[in-house]
């Protein structure tokens, strides 16, 4: 087990490198000039820019530039934004909490409401429940998560009064709760700030529907077939048999070994949702490592489209390895070569 | 059989039989519905979707406007018409170029092994590790905002998709005893690749492909919406939502709402597609 | 089931109740959608750090103010003593001697001394970064001395007729204290200091307060300040991207302005009895730019039949909602030495196509207006004005660029036509340098790519000429050549406009585009 999770870990080292050196080839190559981006396209005297460009050392030759960049990496640093002025390192942690209690409380919201939806499929199997269920979750996943969050917004909020508007992660005149870990969910709560509470779950409403939307059709079919397999099997029937309550036999048998395979998709969906919400943080105004690659990108603020990338790719490998891992546990017929 | 070795027999699996299924027929009816409406839209609607018509702006929904009008008075209806023309062909072109691009690519790793297998698919690895969207986005920015970067862009993020499928399907065809003979007998490798292995795997890569065109129209319309797809005024779908996001909290939400469920209308069909050819063709993964 | 239903609707019954807090009344909430890339005024001098700057620190002078007929207060392009009490100027206008205002506290109880100007002035020059730019011709850091307790000595090495206009602007003339800087990483040559960049000391009305970036940042007030303590305890700058979900808040009374809304949202607010729109008629601007490198625009008749196909009312109109007073020359209306003596272009079709046709184009000629996306006002104009031209017989296409690309195209001179407005300080030497100049062709201001040997003469000797009356005579000399050679189209001068709840009261409007925010309060 262990040679196999430090071959992992390496592969992940390597993976690094190369998104790295890919990502910074291809942010050099967005057509513009920081330089002349950072006086907002205002004229500036040509010696005063070539100091500005000396300063961001991006007067050296593009592979020198990119060794010292890697250099810096491998200590940590991830540079400084050009945008902001401050370390990038820091930046990203402070807003990858945002992106993070997003993703989480989207993807319990599909589990809350796709898991006992998965089941009824099961259980009533082509009857007109599990057809109306497919055709909702085909539909849902049909939806571009973008235009979602605005018909949430503006139809439901603004018109209907249901969700507050889009304003970040608090209302207006909410103080930002004590940092503890990042969530302004939990670190409300420790700080027994119940106001706090209901505004930051009240801002979330939203976008984690937003968020939900588009894993809760993956939840139920996978649940569905999980159920509909583990039903088939001889344990079910020599259970019912025995007189068991359909309940025993349902709930505690097949729906645990039912759930483990949904699990692990939805694990490994959560990495990708965690770079993929990029829109729902457009979107709802929502300061997550999304929106900071967003307005990065438009700044043509190098390191900071790097170290974004970065950050994602890394908690995406390792979140992969950390369910390839916990597969290989549970489940010893697994082959890990 | 001896002298059939020159010439590769046709798999087995090929000839296994279509079978109809209702998620076919539907979302196939969606598609050609759709397409219908790109290629006939002149004939559809009377209105001009670029034309402007400042005085007649922000129509709601009525008879004479089904969709109403926009900011700059243009018939809605008809630009969702015109609008299936674009996200129809970025779904083909994309799609199409993807699948061209990643199904040698898997084919070759798959078939050749050792190092061209290694170089191929980590390459693939490297690209699959980008959130689609991120990568999108940055090829897009790269490439400069345009309806043709942005299908390159969308492309380009769904190649490794295609190898890795064709990758594994080229390893399993390559077991097969009728391809390890005929390997044996020298027939030479494009043969084999082009009559054995290819319309072996031709199944999963058209599955793939076909579910592949509901989301790459969801990727391209992400494009559109920030900007770095289809330039106003193309009536593309994603960026018609981005145009009218002012206006929906001013009470005229047809501007972006109706664009939106198109876009959900054509890729549920798509993907409705694609499950009813998985079970037409390979039943036994339902 | 059911038991999940219980908890669910806990929840549901929790959430139910969000209050919307009003809140203090001494708290302004500002709704914005770009952040302050620092508060070094030495340094950044992107608009939101300038705004910053405006409120964290003094000047040795300030604009005026004056009050219209109907009682509001504007600011206008005059200054008055600031922190220089008086200053007296040398009969060659070449040594400026100031005298210092005592007692003035910096955020941290130091008292303002002589030394802390110099050493800002000093300092602006030695980092030379854009706010340099000026006043680098009119001096350098061993002119500057202090000359006396409260007191000190300026030596121009040129005539330097706009000195006073450089001090006025903050990124060039803002006092940093000293000693705080020295302790903090001093100043060195063209180097950025991180430090700075982040923690501003200052003497002006408010201080920096808490900053989360990309959420929220905030300006305390300071209530020792010297130029008294201002109406508000504390500005919330609430970072929201989607301007429409600003306008709900604002509606909701969350918040209490909102900077340069689209129109459609301006629209609204116009006829909101809640809420007032301010409109901040600005130096600059906005222009359909033909740069003069580019057949078939290098032939001034062909620029000259451009202007005269526009009808400006009707693009100011669609483009701002009537708020924005058309072009009259190649000035800003408010630029000082403006006239409109020399305007004849007012819409003619039939001139424009007979232009055209000496210039060689009988049937007109295909083009393209660009603009960079997201921009409304810029969008508007461009479509606006395609329509105008193709009357005339000139077939544009209106392309939107993303800004980067945008940028690029307007240094290059690559794009063969384009909307962009630029703002200026009420400094007219340098508008005429930067926007006509053979020297800054390009990337430098003068995007038209326009040269005039004439022009570059006259303004060497505006440069150098300090005695109104000639001014006068020289910049009406500028005008009328540019009128002639039309380097671009002339649309409307750009207003910015911000939307805020009625009872907001006292922002005074300033032409440089200056947020001071002492005078604010909510009724």
């Amino acid at each position: 087990m262990i040679p196999y999770v430090l071959r992992r870990l390496v592969a992940v080292a390597v993976l690094v490198v190369g998104i790295s050196l890919v990502t910074f080839a291809l942010v050099r190559m967005v057509p513009g000039d920081p330089v002349a981006l950072y006086y907002g396209g205002m004229p500036v005297s040509a010696d005063i820019e070539q100091s500005l460009r000396r300063q961001w050392g991006l007067d050296q030759p593009l592979p020198v530039q990119y060794l010292r960049y890697l250099g810096g990496v491998l200590r940590g640093n991830l540079g400084v934004s050009l945008a902001t002025g401050r370390p990038i390192m820091d930046d990203l942690v402070r807003r990858f909490p945002a992106t993070v209690e997003l993703t989480l409380a989207g993807v319990l919201l599909a589990l809350v409401v796709g898991l006992p939806l998965g089941v009824l499929a099961a259980l009533h199997r082509n009857g007109p429940v599990d057809h109306l269920l497919r055709i909702v979750s085909l539909v849902s996943l049909g939806m571009p998560n973008f235009w979602l969050g605005l018909v949430l917004i503006f139809v439901f909020g603004y018109h209907l009064g249901w969700f507050p508007p889009a304003e970040g992660r608090l209302a207006a005149g909410i103080p930002i709760p004590e940092r503890v870990t990042g969530f302004y969910t939990i670190d409300s709560l420790l700080a027994g700030d119940l106001g706090a509470f209901r505004s930051a779950l009240a801002q979330m409403m939203a976008p984690a529907i937003t968020v939900a939307m588009g894993l809760v059709a993956v939840v139920i079919r996978m649940l569905r077939a999980g159920m509909l397999e583990e039903l088939g099997k001889d344990y079910v029937r020599t259970g019912r048999s025995k007189g068991l309550s359909p309940r025993a036999v349902y709930y505690k048998h097949a729906l645990r070994n039912a759930i483990i395979p949904t699990i692990t998709v939805v694990s490994i969906q959560i990495g990708y949702l965690l770079g993929g919400n990029v829109l729902v943080e457009a979107v709802f105004a929502w300061p997550g490592v999304g929106l900071y690659y967003i307005n990065a990108i438009n700044a043509l603020d190098y390191n900071a489209v790097i170290g974004a990338t970065l950050l994602i790719a890394v908690v995406f490998a390792l979140i992969n390895l950390f369910v390839d891992v916990l597969n290989a546990f549970i489940d010893p017929r697994i082959h890990y070569a | 059989m001896r002298s059939e070795v020159a010439t590769v027999p046709v798999p087995l699996a090929a000839r296994r039989r279509f079978k109809w299924n209702s998620s076919l027929v539907i979302g196939g009816s969606i598609v050609l519905l759709m397409v219908f409406a790109a290629v006939f839209a002149p004939l559809l609607t009377p209105y001009d979707p670029i034309k402007l018509d400042i005085r007649g702006r922000f129509q709601a929904p009525s008879t004479t406007h089904w969709f109403g009008t926009d900011q700059y008075g243009r018939d809605v209806f008809t630009r969702v018409l015109y609008g299936a023309r674009y996200d129809l062909l970025i779904a083909v072109l994309a799609v199409a170029f993807a699948a061209g691009v990643g199904t040698p690519l898997g084919m070759l790793a798959g078939y050749f092994r050792g190092w061209t297998d290694v170089v191929i698919m980590r390459v693939m690895d490297l690209l699959l590790a980008f959130p689609n969207i991120l990568l999108a986005m940055t090829l897009a920015a790269v490439l400069g905002p345009s309806l043709n970067n942005a299908i390159l862009a969308v492309a380009i993020v769904g190649i490794a998709g295609y190898a890795r499928i064709a990758y594994s399907a080229t390893m399993a065809a390559s077991t097969e005893v009728y391809v390890e003979a005929a390997r044996a007998l020298g027939a030479p490798h494009h043969r084999l690749l082009l009559n054995a292995i290819l319309p072996a795997i031709l199944a999963p890569i058209v599955i793939r492909g076909t579910l592949g065109m509901g989301f790459t129209i969801l990727l391209a319309a992400g494009l559109g919406f920030i900007g770095l797809g289809a330039q106003p005024p193309t009536p593309e779908w994603g960026a018609m939502i981005n145009e009218g996001r002012n206006q929906v909290i001013l009470g005229r939400w047809w501007t972006s709402v109706f664009p939106g469920l198109a876009i959900v209308l054509l890729v549920t069909g798509f993907n409705l597609l694609g499950d009813g050819l998985r079970d037409a063709l390979d039943p036994r993964t339902r | 089931m059911t038991q999940l239903l219980r908890p669910l609707a806990i929840v549901a019954a929790l959430l139910w109740g969000v209050a919307l807090t009003q809140g203090d009344p001494k708290v302004f909430n500002f709704g914005v959608y770009f952040e302050p890339s620092g508060v070094d005024p030495h340094i950044s001098t992107d608009a939101a750090a300038t705004w910053m700057a405006n409120n964290l620190y003094d000047t040795l002078v300030r604009y005026e103010t004056t009050t219209l007929p109907d009682g509001t207060v504007v600011g206008t392009t005059n200054f008055k003593p600031w922190l220089a009490e008086s200053w007296t100027v040398s009969d060659d206008g070449r040594t400026f001697v100031f005298r210092i205002r005592d007692g003035v506290p910096f955020h941290n109880g130091d008292i303002l001394t002589a030394d802390d100007v110099a050493f800002s002035l000093q300092r602006v020059l030695t980092l030379n970064f854009a706010p340099a730019q000026l006043l680098r011709n009119c001096t350098n850091p061993d002119h500057i001395a202090v000359s006396g307790p409260l007191e000190v000595t300026v030596e121009l090495m040129t005539a330097c007729p706009f000195f006073l206009n450089l001090l006025v602007q903050t990124p060039t003339g803002s006092i940093l204290n000293k000693a705080f800087v020295e302790a903090n990483g001093g100043v060195e040559a063209e180097t950025i200091n991180e430090f700075l960049r982040n923690n501003p000391m200052g003497t002006g009305p408010f201080t920096w307060g808490e900053r989360e970036p990309g959420v929220l940042y905030q300006l305390v007030a300071f209530p020792d300040a010297w130029s008294g303590a201002p109406k508000l305890d504390r500005i919330d700058f609430r970072f929201i991207s989607d301007l429409a979900s600003q306008y709900v808040l604002m509606q909701q009374g969350a918040l209490d302005a909102i900077y340069n809304p689209p129109i459609d949202i301006l629209e609204q607010a116009l006829v909101n009895p809640a809420l007032k729109v301010l409109d901040q008629q600005t130096i600059g601007l906005q222009t359909l730019y033909m740069p003069n490198k580019n057949p078939p625009f290098d032939d001034p008749r062909v620029r000259q039949a451009v202007q005269y196909a526009l009808d400006q009312e009707e693009i100011a109109d669609a483009a701002t909602l009537g708020l924005a007073s058309p072009a009259r020359g190649a000035f800003p209306s408010l630029l000082p030495g403006f006239t409109d003596a020399y305007w004849v272009y007012d819409r003619d079709v039939e001139k424009a196509k007979q232009l055209l046709a000496e210039a060689g184009f009988p049937n007109g000629f295909d083009t393209t207006i660009s603009y960079n996306s997201g921009n409304a006002q810029r969008e508007i104009s461009a479509v606006v004005a395609q329509a105008q031209l193709a009357e005339a017989g000139i077939r544009a296409e209106v392309q939107a660029v993303a800004w980067p690309t945008f940028v690029e195209g307007f240094r290059e001179g690559t794009m063969p036509m384009f909307v962009v407005s630029g703002l200026a300080a009420p400094v007219p030497d340098q508008f005429i340098a930067q926007y006509f100049t053979t020297g800054s062709l390009g990337p430098g201001g003068n995007y038209a790519y326009f040269s005039n040997a004439e022009v570059d003469a006259l303004a060497e000797r505006l440069a150098e000429t300090v005695d109104g009356d000639e001014r006068a005579a020289i910049m009406d000399r500028i005008q009328a050549i540019l009128m002639d050679e039309m380097p671009s189209a002339f649309l409307y001068n750009a207003v910015l406009p911000y939307v805020v709840r009625a009872v907001v009261q006292d922002w005074i409007i300033y032409p440089s585009g200056d947020w001071f925010f002492a005078t604010v309060y909510k009724d």
